[in-house]
């Protein structure tokens, strides 16, 4: 059976819906409810000409160079009842990568994020807010594999999950977001070298 | 499970019709879809930064109005919802129920904030009004008023307007509250939400989702 509208599938009439958006990373350019951010030298922004492409970030070519796609710090989603959900792959283990839901479109306070970075071995759960940013292990080896990432903030704790498996979990009173967030993809080089990440998914929702 | 949101819309054999849908999520209004018609005065307009934020409409002065429609003006918009089988979903609220000389939202022919002109089928709140009232327009620019049961207030409501062969429909979260069958529209529509405020005061509309469709 179908259903007669996007509103009903997956909220009754008689349930006002809470903010809620999905982003497939597919046209001529990104959407204009993003915006593009150079933290550090020149990176490129750019839709990907290849099947299943969407979005890439490549790095510049000095070791350090970072950017981000983020919604300029219009904060829509909140930080103890939200859930994210990405598809993305960071061509290389040698970059520091990350996608989730943070305050800043810098990755700063207040964030909960999938957090690849060069000198660890496996994928973590990087959170911050109610105290400094802590990294929660996932075992799972990084990789440059396309991956279904899903990070849920509850009022106590968070969680994340790869292709459906739970991987990480964080309890207060350890840190967790404690201020309101917006999507955020993140890729940086660690090395004297572009690099690529790529997103073809995006979808997040207050719960 | 089905593979597709095509078929999570449509019955098998079934060809698409039109349908947008906007989430008003991310840092400005999808401009390549919709534009800022002012009405009168100087009101601003954007994103809200606050969890559930959408995109906001505010007025200050009094006669402030503006609307946001699939047009660079009043009447040149891009009208693709038929006035005789479609829908349009979305979810508001207003800042205040006082201090507003009109707000409407649905589908219509122009982009006005007024509930005026021609050819419309609008959810509509005013001060002198005690509940949120359904409006359609003619061709002419004559207006029928439906009241619901539902009192206006400043929170968020689903709001539902379909546009029928001999009717508009005009559901509030979930419940049916009201049915006009004169002064129907003739002409497409589009989605437009405006406000127009009063007095000298702040009066804020918010929309947070907006999905629109033929049937």
């Amino acid at each position: 059976m179908a259903f007669p509208s996007v509103y009903e599938m997956t909220n009754p009439l008689t349930t006002v819906r809470k903010q809620h958006f999905w982003e497939y990373f597919s046209g001529a350019t990104l959407n204009s409810r993003w915006t593009t951010t150079d933290i550090t030298g020149t990176n490129t922004f750019a839709m990907k000409d290849a099947v299943d492409g969407g979005f890439q970030i490549t790095t510049g070519g000095n070791s350090g160079d970072h950017g981000t796609i983020t919604f300029n710090d219009i904060r829509q989603y909140a930080h103890n009842g939200s859930t994210i959900i990405g598809v993305v792959k960071f061509d290389e283990t040698t970059i520091d990568g990350a996608f989730g839901l943070s305050n800043s479109n810098t990755l700063g306070s207040s964030h909960s994020v999938l957090w690849s970075e060069s000198v660890e071995s496996n994928f973590k759960l990087s959170t911050s807010g109610t105290g400094a940013r802590t990294e929660t292990d996932t075992s799972v080896a990084r990789d440059t594999a396309t991956r279904t990432v899903k990070i849920v903030n509850g009022s106590s704790d968070v969680n994340m999950y790869f292709d459906n498996v739970l991987v990480s979990t964080i309890s207060s009173p350890n840190p967790i977001p404690n201020a309101s967030m917006q999507p955020i993809f993140y890729l940086k080089t660690q090395s004297a070298a572009t690099k690529t990440g790529h997103i073809t998914y995006c979808e997040a929702y207050n719960t | 499970m089905t593979d597709s949101i095509y078929d999570q819309l449509n019955a098998s054999g079934t060809v698409a019709k039109q349908r947008v849908v906007e989430t008003f999520s991310g840092d400005a209004l999808d401009t390549d879809r919709w534009n800022t018609v002012a009405w009168a005065g100087s009101p601003t307009s954007g994103m809200s930064n606050a969890v559930n934020g959408g995109y906001n409409i505010t007025c200050t002065s009094s006669g402030d109005g503006e609307s946001i429609g699939f047009g660079s003006s009043r009447t040149n918009g891009i009208a693709q919802y038929s006035y005789n089988s479609s829908a349009i979903i979305f979810v508001e609220t207003v800042s205040t129920k006082t201090n507003i000389s009109v707000s409407s939202s649905g589908l219509s022919n122009e982009i006005r904030p007024d509930g005026a002109g021609n050819n419309a089928s609008l959810h509509v709140i005013k001060s002198a009004f005690t509940y949120f009232t359904l409006r359609t327009v003619g061709v002419a620019g004559s207006q029928t008023d439906v009241s619901s049961s539902v009192t206006q207030d400043t929170a968020e409501h689903v709001v539902k307007i379909e546009n029928k062969a001999s009717s508009v429909e005009h559901t509030l979260d979930g419940v049916l509250e009201g049915i006009s069958s004169t002064n129907l529209p003739v002409l497409a529509l589009q989605p437009n939400f405006g406000i127009q405020s009063s007095v000298t005061a702040t009066v804020t509309k918010n929309i947070t989702y907006c999905e629109a469709y033929n049937t």
